[in-house]
């Protein structure tokens, strides 16, 4: 291929491109980009058992016992 | 215990101010059902997870059902109120009916959680540990304060179940 021919398929090859984008594909490209433009965040806790006593009445009761009482 | 789809999937939107596109879109769903499943037990001596309120006449033994909701969820950026921290505030709606589904209580709990803002910390980064202190929040007050509910608490002295 002559430098000529070389350049000549190049800006064809460039036309074509430009001439993509500047139409359908631009339009999809910002399309696209609008409808991905939301940022997606999953909460993840993680939640250990609470340290709450189940029998909460009898636990200060003891406690009181223990600490409170001869 | 029953989740419905609203607070099993809840799912919030952040809207841009200035274009008014969906700009952040937080799911909250399964660490609000993984709070509920680690505290509820923590609280009552046996809890199971129903589908509907009609699936309770499955359970012979069943003395109440529990319905949580979200009512309300908001988030703080740093982006929008130039403050150096994320927010998280949800406002719930809990609710106690009998099996058969008689009323028992109805009461409105709120959480709140922030967490500062770091240098190159993500908005995702942010929001979850804001949200992970808002949630402990509401297990800290739920355990900690459902006997003194005046409802809940009269509920729980009809059945013999306060020690004194």
């Amino acid at each position: 291929m002559s430098s000529t021919n070389f350049h000549k398929t190049a800006n064809t090859a460039a036309e074509l491109i430009r001439s993509y984008f500047s139409r359908a594909g631009l339009v999809v490209l910002v399309a696209l980009l609008t409808a991905c433009s939301a940022t997606v965040i999953n909460i993840e806790g993680s939640f250990p058992a609470p340290l709450v006593q189940k029998n909460t009445a009898d636990h200060w009761r003891d406690l009181r016992r223990r600490f409170f009482q001869p | 215990m029953i989740y419905d789809d609203g607070f099993s999937n809840h799912s919030f939107i952040e809207i841009n101010d200035t274009t008014g596109d969906d700009q952040y879109i937080i799911n909250s769903g399964a660490s609000q059902i993984a709070l509920f499943n680690t505290m509820l037990p923590a609280v009552f001596e046996e809890v199971v997870q129903l589908d509907s309120l009609e699936s309770a006449s499955n359970y012979s033994e069943l003395d109440a059902v529990f319905f949580p909701a979200i009512e309300e969820f908001q988030v703080g950026l740093p982006q929008k109120t130039r403050l150096n921290v994320y927010e998280i505030w949800v406002k719930y709606n809990m609710r106690l009916a009998r099996a058969n589904g008689d009323y028992i209580a109805d009461w409105v709990m709120t959480a709140y959680g922030k967490s500062p803002e770091e240098t190159f910390q993500s908005v995702d980064a942010g929001v979850n540990d804001a949200a992970n202190v808002a949630l402990r929040d509401l297990a800290a007050s739920f355990t900690l304060g459902l006997s003194n509910i005046p409802e809940v608490n009269e509920w729980l002295r009809s059945e013999n179940v306060l020690g004194e």
